[in-house]
């Protein structure tokens, strides 16, 4: 019974600048307030090792993030409820600038890195990329090792999505965030809650972590080295704790199992629940999944057969290289345990080809998406078909869904906006000196969160030589290239901005 | 609790709405996606697309395990199908469904629940025509809610520059206490809900006062507002909504005259409706209002096809000298709009089958929700339980949140407007009112322990 009359509401005018400026800074306060107390647990570690400098470093981190998110929490209180889209966007490339730029502290103030580097080294960290400028990982301070590989579990799910699931507050600014964080063209939901969505994530995210840190326990690594395997691994990063990556550990079963593990953290999460919930059909069912997991077995193939001809090892170990370093670079994980660069040029080209595709959208892997690609590729087939009978009616399909138009133009957008970046930001890099395959390889690499790339910056070179203007960009391209462009993008276009 | 919407039509995204925002996981179904991405946009609910009546869909969207099913699509035919697919699938669930068409509402017993599964049958026009009723028996008033029988009713009253009560505070609407009203909110560009006694009123102010049924006149009175009573309407439109309308008032004894472009539907309303005079003419047309004589009509009520028809014949009407105008308005904006610009009292259709709805989803011992202006504020009337929070104390004790307010007790026969040392008793029958926001916390104080 909704009886209505003189109500001036309509016609009253929001103030939209103040209002927003204020929901967006608090939301930054509070999440900053969240994320310092994961600066907590590598400062317990630290302090478990003796570790005093380090311990220093995590404090007084932890007190500045402490300190200016509870200031701003207080100073900018407000009602999220009417958080916009544009709102959303901000706060999410904003907090993800921030929390790298605060997760680069410690090995500021611990003294391992400069700023620039600490800058590249930690949002390489977050955006689960691996790309690491540290030459001497295992000279590394137990309490900084243990925070570079957290950072990737962290960033991995998102820390937004995890925000989202604990912080009840949020209303229906929960979408808002969720929609400039989480990965893919379409965001699935578990729950008709986005709050309860996040929570099942993240829920699914624990459960995988949980196992594969006893795997690895089980399979004779230390605690410490299982759990921040499990960091890089879940997160798709790559920092590992040995200066050979994985290849350090000398063992056919970590290998496997972190294979095995990759393959999962890069299959959409939503998949992982309708196995969970009893419904495995789904998974079988689903395009995306069944494309990727051939692409892979075919990729892994050809590895396997050029690291057998190429080098000089057993059989076994070939295959076990091969396989390893397929799921490795599908999953934009990046672990190095074969040299590719030393296999025959086609095994370097593919790839190069894989530091764009990526995984499967709603997993915690980087580039362009699996779903994507095959969109792409569907599409640009129906081109084809359609100058044979242009009348035809017939659009791409996905499994049994038709694509949508709206789809298509999100897809060819995106993918347009990330080739003309990866284009930008390549020539930027060969600016600095750099030569041909390392420039573009490591665009690629930053953008679609690999890690490692060719030339320069193969599976087991570093990325400490790279020239400081070199390291920004790429620091850059990995921030975009987690969030999707459109997230970090959208703050730099005048349209925006404009009201 | 786990609610499906099907449709995503105005009432489709009100309810769920107001559903997600009262913490309910909503999933809403439609076939038109753009519909859902919108909805998407602002409200945190799930989605799916498809054909509401199509039982893949709804499994799709949780039927199995959901507990209520709300079909509101704009075809009767689809909410009948679904909420039957819903019956078979879910013997649990209770099932709501919209129906316009009185070929539909007329056969009660055959569609409802002892013999086509429906649960609730609600019938915007229906609901729009008791609510015009509502207006039509309080004179002057822009907003009538009735709880607890008709014995109780939220009225909102603006204020004219020459009432009585300009610059007095409130105390002095109600100097004896076997009169007394109570002031529920007053609106001036903002609400102030359960404001204080002291407020002084201005111009302009619109008052949402409650009373009981026969206080209502002189507290009317009181504020300013001659008390004449509706003898005439004029109905423009004789759509469904408008034959709802002019049935129910002219079984009240209004007479009525009902005014309808369309030659063959002017006959078929004329062996309809008996007692209303069915005019064949345009109801925007000056002329003819005049010689109907609107210029005397104590109402006038505009029920075209078209919203903007419907604000542009009240304020004709109005000018032309009727009384007090009334139209009917779907779209939310507009709304509010309508009556900046002189338009008496705007019913919505859609938003008045909103509140049955929602009484569902909060089953129990709550018996009606109303929204007062689109739910800036809320009644809700309910039966006092034992061990209930509420009861056994004096209300000044109770400490409800600010924003909120008992505003009527009815013990037996007798109703009760409440001060703080009104104490509520098991079994009272109890109308509150609160901005929707206060709504979970108040209902734990309604539920025993």
């Amino acid at each position: 019974m909704a009886l209505l009359s003189p109500i001036g509401d309509a016609l009253s005018i929001r103030p939209i600048t103040l209002d927003a400026l204020r929901r967006v800074a608090f939301l930054l306060a509070t999440m900053l307030l969240g994320s310092s107390a994961a600066l907590l647990v590598p400062l317990a570690i630290a302090a478990g090792y003796g570790e005093t400098a380090v311990v220093k470093a995590f404090a007084v981190t932890f007190f500045i993030a402490a300190g200016a998110g509870a200031g701003g929490y207080f100073l900018f209180r407000t009602d999220l409820s009417r958080l916009t889209r544009r709102e959303g966007f901000a706060v999410v490339a904003l907090s993800w600038g921030l929390v790298c730029l605060i997760g680069s502290l410690p090995f500021v103030f611990a003294g391992t890195l400069s700023p620039l580097n600490a800058w590249f080294e930690c949002t390489s960290g977050f955006t689960g990329t691996g790309s690491s400028v540290i030459a001497d990982i295992e000279a590394l301070p137990h309490g900084i090792l243990f925070w570079r590989s957290f950072t990737h579990w962290l960033g991995g799910m998102g820390f937004v999505v995890l925000y989202i699931a604990l912080y009840p507050l949020l209303g229906i600014g929960a979408m808002q965030l969720y929609r400039a964080e989480a990965p893919g063209p379409e965001k699935d939901r578990l729950r008709p809650r986005i709050r309860s969505t996040a929570r099942i994530l993240w829920i699914i995210y624990l459960s995988l972590s949980i196992v594969l840190t006893i795997l690895l326990f089980v399979g004779g690594m230390g605690l410490l080295d299982a759990v921040c395997q499990m960091f890089a691994t879940l997160g798709t990063g790559g920092f590992s704790t040995r200066n050979d990556s994985i290849a350090g550990f000398h063992s056919a079963y970590v290998d496997w199992v972190l294979i095995v593990f990759m393959w999962l953290a890069s299959t959409n999460f939503s998949l992982h629940w309708a196995v969970i919930t009893g419904k495995p059909g789904r998974l079988l069912r689903n395009p995306e999944w069944r494309f990727y997991t051939a692409l892979m077995a075919v990729v892994a193939a050809l590895f396997a057969a050029l690291a057998w001809t190429s080098t000089d090892v057993s059989f076994g170990t070939a295959v076990r290289e091969g396989v390893f370093t397929a799921a490795a670079t599908a999953s934009t994980t990046g672990f190095a345990l074969a040299d590719y660069e030393l296999w025959a040029p086609l095994g370097q080209y593919v790839v190069f080809l894989l530091l764009f595709v990526g995984g499967c959208a709603g997993s915690t892997a980087g580039a362009m998406k699996v779903i994507r690609v095959q969109i792409f590729a569907k599409q640009a087939w129906r081109g084809l078909f359609r100058t044979v009978h242009p009348t035809a009616v017939a659009p791409p399909r996905l499994g049994e869904r038709a694509v949508t138009t709206e789809m298509l133009r999100s897809v060819f957008s995106f993918i347009g906006l990330y080739l003309l970046t990866w284009a930008l930001f390549s020539a930027g890099m060969s600016l600095t000196g750099m030569d041909f395959a390392t420039a573009t390889s490591s665009v690629a690499s930053a953008l679609g969160n690999v890690g490692p790339g060719l030339g320069g910056i193969g599976p087991f070179d570093n990325f400490a030589w790279i020239h400081p203007a070199g390291k920004a960009m790429l620091t850059f391209c990995m921030l975009a290239g987690r969030l999707e462009l459109f997230t970090v993008v959208l703050l730099f276009s005048p349209a925006y901005w404009r009201r | 609790m786990k609610i499906i919407v099907a449709g995503a039509g105005v009432l489709g995204f009100h309810v769920a709405k107001k559903l997600s925002e009262e913490g309910h996981d909503v999933v809403v179904v439609s076939s038109d996606e753009e519909a859902l991405r919108r909805l998407q946009d602002a409200l945190d609910v799930g989605a799916v697309v498809g054909k509401a009546s199509a039982p893949s869909v709804l499994i799709d969207a949780g039927l199995r395990s959901a507990d209520i099913l709300v079909a509101v699509t704009a075809s009767d035919e689809a909410n009948i199908v679904a909420c039957l697919i819903a019956e078979t699938l879910n013997q649990r669930i209770v099932r709501v469904a919209r129906l316009h068409d009185p070929a539909y509402l007329g056969a009660r017993g055959i569609i409802d629940k002892s013999s086509l599964s429906i649960d609730l049958v609600i019938s915007p026009e229906e609901e729009v025509a008791s609510t015009v009723a509502e207006l039509a028996g309080t004179p002057g008033a822009t907003d009538v809610l009735e709880f607890v029988d008709g014995r109780v009713k939220a009225v909102g009253v603006e204020l004219d520059a020459d009432s009585p009560m300009i610059g007095k505070p409130i105390k002095e609407l109600s100097r004896r206490p076997n009169e007394k009203v109570l002031v529920a909110g007053v609106y001036r560009g903002e609400m102030v809900s359960a404001p204080s006694d002291d407020l002084r009123l201005t111009a302009g102010d619109t008052l949402f006062l409650v009373a009981a049924d026969d206080s209502v006149r002189r507290a009317m009175t009181r504020l300013g507002k001659r008390w004449v009573r509706t003898r005439h309407v004029i109905i423009a439109g004789g759509g469904w909504e408008g034959v709802a309308i002019a049935r129910r008032l002219s079984a009240a004894g209004v007479h009525t005259k009902i005014i309808e472009q369309d030659r063959d539907l002017c006959e078929a309303l004329s062996e309809k409706l008996d007692d209303t005079l069915v005019l064949h003419g345009d109801g925007m047309d000056r002329g003819l209002l005049a010689d109907e004589g609107v210029q005397r009509v104590e109402m006038f009520v505009a029920a075209l096809g078209d919203e903007q028809d419907n604000i542009f014949t009240a304020l004709l009407a109005k000018r032309l000298g009727a009384r007090r105008v009334v139209a009917l308005v779907d779209t939310p904006d507009y709304i509010p709009f309508a009556a900046t610009i002189g338009v008496d009292a705007v019913v919505s259709p859609l938003l008045s089958a909103l509140s049955p709805i929602l009484q569902v989803a909060r089953r129990g011992q709550v018996l009606a929700v109303r929204s007062l202006r689109e739910s800036i504020v809320e009644g809700i009337e309910f039966v006092a339980v034992k061990d209930a929070g509420i009861v056994g104390l004096p209300l000044a004790l109770l400490h409800l949140p600010h924003g909120s307010i008992v505003g009527a007790v009815v013990r037996g026969d007798e109703v009760t407007i409440p001060d703080g040392s009104t104490v509520i008793d098991e079994g009272d029958r109890v109308v509150l009112f609160a901005r929707p926001a206060l709504m979970p916390r108040l209902q734990r104080l309604l539920t025993p322990g």
